[in-house]
């Protein structure tokens, strides 16, 4: 091997660094959010509706899911004209709230009928049920399951840097390109990368205990 | 609107969805074998080949898929020393990238199969890797089959991502084309649909494989799950 480490660049490019990272975390934070609201959305409605209202959701979260990220993002982008921006994060948030309906769905569908029953009979209206009874109740189960997903949101929104947004891979290449120093640079964004991966596992579990023992205590 | 462009360069499109299938196939092939491997060895009963092999997947599984693409065309010639093709460095990366996804499927298929299996197995005198082979990763396999086939589709979704180190598959090949002719809603419309039309034929197929399964058989959590996303 004839190559020379220079992590100074790190260093001096520091900022770069920085500013990906804060738009990976925006990108992805915005994505999160929106996901998880329009995901519990199509999902929760897709359980409880009736026939061509429900088809109409099943086929959002299929399309959505079965087509790939960088298409959904070519299509916001050069099809449609929206900024690099709002591009990705329409994009991104299009195909993992599909994946999330699903959770979400699969969630629901763990909860044992009798709780629907009971709801029913100590008379809730249809949205108090899902509410007070239903959505709590999935909330705890489909945790685990929406790390994972909240994760592959970080790692997907690496994906708009291809449609121009500056965030952590894109500026690997621009370290790359104005120094050579690829390696280095790769290294510290896969680092970042783990890192955020960490954070949303250490996170989620702290919601799995907290929603945990909020539930025994009733 | 222009619909002609795509009967115009229909032959081209085909070439690069041939592509696309080759690198998708072939990939998977190759991450069966090595996913295979590196299940066995996370679950090995000694610590030291356990745990880093564990780092490794768990790393992997949280690293996009465009990072790793940038290491293998970028980043391995610098340390090597020699140049990859864009081509091979888009099948290592993708290799590399679903092994370890294909390992904690395999894993879960292994686990899926009663102890007592491999038990009578070694009792009836099979070394450790002949019982594997002969009697738990058959019966693993045909646990993990809709687990398998979810991952396809993420590997199938994720050749999309090899466009960046200039592999001509099936989303280069539209997008050499759209930036010739300037036609963005009909071609990125035409890939979505050609590719949707594809992953979500192969999820009926994985739909039927899990509902064909015998009931009495599902021990594995994850066939039970719901699809987790394409990672990429």
């Amino acid at each position: 091997m004839k190559y020379e480490f220079d992590w100074s660049v790190l260093y001096t490019h520091r900022q770069l660094l920085l500013d990906g990272l804060l738009a990976t975390i925006e990108v992805a934070g915005i994505a999160i959010v929106l996901s998880s609201l329009i995901g519990t959305a199509v999902g929760t409605l897709r359980h409880f509706s009736p026939q061509p209202i429900k088809s109409l959701f099943i086929a959002y979260t299929e399309f959505f899911r079965n087509v790939p990220p960088i298409v959904q993002f070519f299509f916001w982008y050069f099809a449609v004209g929206l900024g690099s921006f709002d591009g990705a994060i329409l994009g991104l948030s299009a195909f993992q709230s599909a994946y999330i309906a699903e959770v979400v769905r699969s969630g629901i569908g763990a909860i044992p009928r009798t709780q629907i029953e009971a709801a029913r009979a100590s008379g809730l209206s249809n949205t108090q049920m899902i509410r007070y009874v239903i959505l709590p109740q999935a909330t705890i189960r489909v945790v685990p399951a929406l790390s994972i997903e909240f994760i592959n949101v970080i790692k997907n929104s690496s994906i708009a840097m291809t449609i121009g947004v500056m965030e952590l891979t894109f500026q690997t290449q621009e370290i790359e390109a104005r120094t050579f120093r690829g390696f280095e640079a790769a290294t510290a964004v896969t680092v970042l990368y783990v890192m955020l991966a960490f954070i949303v596992v250490i996170g989620m579990r702290y919601c799995e205990r907290t929603l945990r023992i909020d539930v025994r205590g009733g | 609107m222009d619909f002609s462009v795509i009967p115009r360069n229909l032959p081209y499109l085909l070439q690069g969805f041939g592509l696309t299938v080759v690198l998708a196939l072939a990939s998977m092939s190759a991450s069966l074998l090595t996913g295979t491997l590196f299940a066995m060895l996370r679950l090995s009963p000694k610590r030291w080949v356990r745990i880093p092999i564990g780092i490794f997947i768990d790393v992997m599984r949280t690293i996009p898929l465009i990072m790793v693409i940038f290491w293998f065309f970028f980043l391995m010639p610098i340390v090597t020393g020699h140049p990859v093709t864009p081509i091979v460095a888009a099948l290592i990366a993708l290799v590399v990238f679903n092994t370890s996804y294909m390992a904690e499927v395999i894993r879960a298929g292994i686990l899926s199969v009663s102890k007592t299996q491999m038990d009578a197995a070694r009792s009836s005198g099979l070394g450790y890797l002949r019982a594997m082979w002969h009697v738990v990763l058959p019966q693993a396999f045909r646990n993990m089959l809709p687990a398998i086939i979810n991952r396809f589709i993420a590997l199938f979704m994720g050749t999309s991502l090899v466009y960046i180190i200039g592999v001509t598959e099936f989303f280069r090949a539209a997008n050499n084309i759209n930036n010739r002719v300037f036609q963005s809603y009909v071609i990125y419309g035409f890939v979505a649909v050609v590719y949707f039309v594809c992953c979500y034929g192969l999820s009926l197929i994985g739909q039927h494989l899990l509902e064909r399964l015998d009931p009495s058989s599902r021990a594995s959590t994850e066939r039970l799950l719901p699809r987790p996303s394409s990672s990429a």
